[in-house]
């Protein structure tokens, strides 16, 4: 096992020559990721675009601790997760925020309970208030105690997000949030999104294929061909990530 | 086959016929896997049927095998005038052995003395079942008669007669105007009545002798008996063609008439494979159930989609309709095959401890196997996927759209339906199909009633739980939709298995108390009271384990109602038995140990007889139902010129399996004390003493004693082939119900996984998710258990009472080891099921939804 090196405390995530490889359905080896070197600080929206299939959502998973890695190395929030083991592992989650494209919340449980949840996980002291006090933040106050199919698409996606931030997380990942949403929700959902980041000063990773969404990040990632490409605000060429330290 | 029209557009390609698209969806469906649960549920349920039919089909079989040897045939025709002539012909020609027989009391004598005595005239393939044991001398254990019978002129006796007759082998005695050689000593007999009251000695001569004795002549009171043996089709047919014929005096015997307490045993060993086999579609219907409520949730996004392709949804629901059916015909024929190899493997290992080696099944269970593949089916398949015609279009686009659930009432009501339909199928019996559906319909409400009622009262408390039982108490409430099926499903399933076992020990009991290995083995009957002391104390000297000795008064019933017996009963009794002869009559303060009031009062212990009033009597239920008697009716019974005139004041059922002194009629004490009487005691025999039974019948020539040894053992023998055959049933039930229980649990997989991958995003660690699954299946399991105890009790109380005829009690050990089991194997089973929720990285399950 290597001894992690010590990260300068503003790098949220860092990856050193990460890669997947899965086996397909004739038990092929596909390679999904390879060598991926990635760094990202503290308060940074990053987003990471590409086509669908790219593997992003693959990537998403790899930061995020929930899948593990093939090759290289992850740190997440000052964690080597590679060498984790999953109660490890879910401890770093703790401290981790997701929203999905299609909502994931429990269709059996209210907004309210689905908010509560990752705090009870914690085990969060007055996690009802403070699952009250989200859902009025995200504008749902008036509808806790109602069931995800009772909410539309858009009212899903943010209970989703007060079940992100409740948790307090120092790192969100959002895979595709408005994927699901027409434009006029959408808009409103990542404004949303970005103005608690900013009030929470919560690091953002975004998977999105909209150029658009993608632009209100700081930087901007290109998943392509298994590798991971930074894209400068003017870039027309796209420079290898392996350049930044 | 239906075609869809296509006038339209003739350049349209004809779409296929619902059949090929079903074959072919079949096929595909089966290689992706997505049908190996259901496939199996219906493979597990047909399995299981099979298995259990064929089992039940076999033992049943070689239990009338077994008892048929106690009648002497498969089926006994009985008349008290000669049988036509043709209806020995028909059984010959029906391929059936025959073999008349002719029986009488006749007076015998020799040199020495005179005895009365039962004369069996016998003709040739006498026994056609069983075996008739005959020997030279007491002492020395007999041989088989191999077909053998008296020749011309012969006469075979009992050890009783030889004694009473003081005469050897080898001897003359006088039957009627014949005389006759004494040849052989019988030693047993297969078809020795089991009761008590007429047993005079025995003498066995040829059928061709009997006109030359002379004894026999129209009006004499006799005994025709044709016995039949043969294939059990051949015996059905040869019965069914002969019922028409039968007149009032005729009787019909199988072994359930002949015997009643081989038949109860019967009776109530078949109504236990049945319940097992009822038992087995219970929890196969279960599976099934389960499997494609899971099938068709899987179905609805493909359904979306094809309807969303311009399909409409009753179309492509009868596809999968036709696909289901023609997956019930090959699970259906791969259900069967392996039950029968099973049940082939079982019982040939099984065989070295049965009595008589077990006779092949016949091809019924296959049909019943196979057709209760189909009902269930259509009981507990169907609702699921008539609700996937529900499914809309949109859900393509909006995947919260969930298709309404089919109604309860359609849902419970088609699966009650099969179900009954099934129990009727396998009993043929109203009875025992409407006490265990009641008793099912009770189970399911107040199981249902009560977990709701549960989860609903333990809700608001959630909040002041710990994190990890919160959790859990909280899912579970909130999938309460889904949890109460499976909650039902698990009790169900355990209520099965803990019925099964609890009747399966109950009814050993009742067997095992019933024949004690020392049950009595000897009657000593007509001791005159001046022998009473004598003969006491010679059973004493012997140290020979006996009853008390119960006073007889044998007298004939003459008037009921004032008017003559014969003119009071119904036609059909006329000729019954108890009007033909003496009853025999006794007196107790207490109601005998195994008798039971079914109407009427017992009388007080301290009963005193006022000189006017008239005596009560108790009656014998089934005599008093045959002869029309009820409470308050006046009744006379003659004996030697005097007259015993009674009301009847009680009647009471009497428990003739357990082979102890049983009496039709009983009076209070006092009252018969100054009649004629004789006593009769009851005795058991170690074979080791078995010289001093000769002793006994020197000692005691007037007293006649009966050998019930050879009966006693071959009833035990019938119990001990019935028992295996419960402890077998039993032990397929508990394997099936576990099997069961594991894919009850791997049912809801699907959304546990889900919720399992979500929790882990969530930052839940392994552990924790192991904990909080864990507590909600142990709560699941407690009250699963606690529901099949229940549920079990209340069913095991209707079918003690309705149908076992057992005496009921609760069982504290149920309610505790019951919920300690199904807690075990719910957890068990649960937490091996949902592993998987650790192993698979939950971005691949979340994003697989």
């Amino acid at each position: 096992m290597n001894t992690p090196e010590p990260l300068a405390s503003t790098v949220v995530i860092k990856t050193v020559n990460l890669g997947r490889t899965l086996m397909d359905t004739e038990q092929q080896p596909l390679t999904i990721l390879q060598g991926i070197n990635l760094q990202i600080n503290a308060g940074d929206s990053v987003a990471i675009l590409g086509s669908s299939g790219a593997g992003k959502s693959t990537l998403l998973g790899l930061l995020a601790g929930l899948d593990q890695a093939s090759t290289g190395e992850i740190y997440l929030n000052q964690q080597p997760l590679t060498q984790l083991n999953e109660e490890q592992r879910a401890q770093v989650r703790q401290k981790v925020g997701f929203v999905f494209q299609s909502f994931q919340l429990l269709g059996h449980l209210t907004a309210l309970d689905n908010v509560m949840l990752p705090l009870e996980l914690a085990g969060a002291k007055d996690y009802r208030k403070k699952a009250q006090n989200w859902l009025e933040r995200v504008g749902l106050g008036h509808r806790i105690k109602h069931y995800p199919n009772q909410l539309s698409g858009g009212e899903q996606q943010r209970v989703a997000i007060a079940r992100a931030f409740a948790g307090e997380p120092v790192v969100l990942f959002a895979d595709e949030p408005t994927g699901n949403l027409d434009q006029k929700t959408g808009q409103t959902i990542i404004d949303l999104l970005f103005k608690l980041n900013r009030d929470q000063g919560t690091t953002l990773v975004l998977v999105t294929h909209d150029l658009e969404l993608a632009q209100r990040c700081q930087q901007r990632y290109l998943l392509q061909d298994q590798q991971l490409i930074l894209q400068t605000p003017a870039a027309v060429n796209p420079v290898n990530a392996e350049a930044t330290p | 086959m239906s075609r869809i029209p296509n006038a339209i557009d003739s350049g349209r390609a004809q779409r296929p016929s619902s059949w090929w698209l079903a074959t072919r969806l079949l096929l595909r469906e089966w290689r992706s896997g997505d049908l190996n649960l259901l496939a199996s549920a219906l493979i597990l349920a047909v399995m299981t049927v099979a298995i259990t039919a064929f089992v039940a089909d076999r033992l049943q079989k070689g239990m009338e095998q077994q008892a048929a040897q106690l009648m002497g045939g498969d089926l006994v025709i009985q008349s008290p005038r000669a049988l036509p002539e043709d209806w020995l012909e028909d059984a010959k020609n029906q391929n059936l052995q025959a073999a008349p027989q002719l029986e009488f009391a006749s007076m015998l004598a020799s040199d020495n003395g005179f005895q009365l005595a039962a004369v069996k005239a016998i003709s040739q393939g006498y026994p056609l079942k069983g075996e008739l044991l005959i020997g030279q001398s007491a002492d020395v254990l007999g041989q088989s008669s191999q077909g053998q019978i008296p020749l011309s002129g012969e006469v075979w006796v009992d050890l009783r007669l030889l004694s009473a007759l003081g005469v050897t082998l080898g001897d003359e005695v006088e039957i009627g105007q014949k005389l006759f050689t004494v040849t052989r000593l019988i030693q047993q007999e297969p078809d020795r009545g089991g009761g008590f009251m007429s047993f005079n000695p025995r003498a066995m001569i040829n059928l061709a002798d009997v006109p030359a004795t002379g004894v026999v002549q129209p009006g004499s009171r006799v005994t025709w008996r044709l016995m039949l043996a043969g294939a059990l089709v051949d015996i059905e047919r040869y019965k069914s063609s002969i019922k028409p014929r039968l007149e009032s005096a005729h009787r019909l015997l199988d072994v359930r008439e002949d015997r009643p307490s081989v038949g109860s045993a019967l009776d109530r060993a078949q109504r236990y494979l049945q319940l097992t086999s009822i038992g087995a579609v219970i929890l196969s219907g279960v599976a099934v159930a389960l499997a494609a409520a899971r099938f068709a949730r899987r179905r609805v996004d493909s359904i979306a989609v094809l309807s969303g392709f311009g399909h409409s949804p009753r179309f492509v629901t009868g596809i999968y309709s036709r696909l289901l059916l023609s997956l019930g015909l090959v699970t259906a024929l791969i259900g069967a095959s392996l039950g029968y190899l099973l049940q082939s493997i079982a019982v040939s290992l099984f065989q070295s401890s049965l009595p008589v080696s077990l006779p092949p099944a016949g091809w019924q269970p296959w049909l019943l196997a196979m057709g209760t593949g189909q009902l269930l089916l259509l009981g507990f398949a169907r609702a699921p996927l008539q609700q996937l015609q529900q499914v809309s279009p949109m859900r393509i686009l909006r995947r919260d759209l969930v298709p309404a659930s089919a109604s309860s009432l359609s849902t419970y009501g088609l699966a009650l339906f099969a179900l009954v339909a099934l129990v009727y199928w396998y009993s043929q019996d109203w009875r025992l199909t409407l006490w265990l559906s009641l008793g099912l319909i009770v189970v399911v409400v107040v199981s249902s009633l009560l977990t709701l009622g549960l989860l609903k009262l333990l809700h608001p408390l959630e909040s002041k739980l710990p994190v990890k039982p919160r959790l859990a108490l909280r899912s579970l409430y909130s999938h309460r939709k889904t949890a109460l099926p499976q909650v039902l499903a698990f009790a169900l399933v355990l209520l099965v298995v803990a019925l099964v076992s609890i009747v399966r020990n109950d009814l050993l009991d009742s067997w095992q108390q019933q024949l004690p290995i020392t049950a009595p083995n000897h009657f000593a009957l007509n001791i005159q009271l001046h022998e009473q002391q004598a003969f006491e104390q010679a059973l004493d000297q012997a140290e020979i384990k006996h009853s008390p000795l119960y006073p007889i008064v044998r007298a004939r019933l003459t008037l009921i109602n004032h008017q003559t017996a014969l003119e009071q009963v119904p036609e059909k009794a006329r000729e019954d038995n108890a009007l033909q002869r003496e009853l025999n009559l006794t007196w107790r303060s207490a109601l005998p140990d195994d008798n039971k009031v079914v109407a009427g009062q017992w009388w007080p212990e301290d009963y005193q007889a006022s000189p006017n009033a008239l005596t009560p009597l108790s009656i014998e239920a089934a005599l008093a139902e045959r002869l029309g008697l009820s409470l308050g009716d006046h009744l006379v019974f003659e004996l030697a010129g005097q007259k015993i005139e009674g009301v009847v004041h009680n009647l009471r059922t009497v428990n003739w399996d357990n082979f102890q002194p049983n009496f039709y009629v009983i009076t209070p004490p006092k009252v018969l004390e100054s009649m004629p009487q004789t006593l009769l005691a009851s005795f058991y025999l170690a074979p080791e003493q078995r010289p001093q039974l000769a002793q006994l019948v020197r000692q005691f020539p007037s007293v006649s004693l009966l050998d019930i040894g050879q009966i006693l053992q071959q009833v035990r023998q019938i119990l001990q082939q019935v028992t295996l055959a419960i402890e077998v049933m039993l032990m397929f039930t508990l394997f099936c119900g576990v099997v069961l229980l594991l894919a009850a649990v791997k049912n809801s997989l699907d959304e546990r996984l889900r919720e399992g991958a979500l929790y882990r995003t969530l930052g839940a660690s392994g552990r924790m998710i192991r904990q909080i699954q864990g507590l909600e299946f142990v709560c699941l399991g407690l009250l699963s258990g606690v529901l099949a105890v229940l549920g079990s009790e209340i069913t095991a109380f209707l079918l003690y009472r309705q149908l076992f005829d057992l005496d009921y009690s609760l069982s504290f050990t149920h309610w505790l080891l019951l919920p300690l089991i199904s807690v075990a194997i719910i957890t068990t089973a649960g937490l091996w099921g949902t592993k998987e929720v650790l192993k698979r990285p939950p971005l691949q399950v979340l994003r697989a939804r």
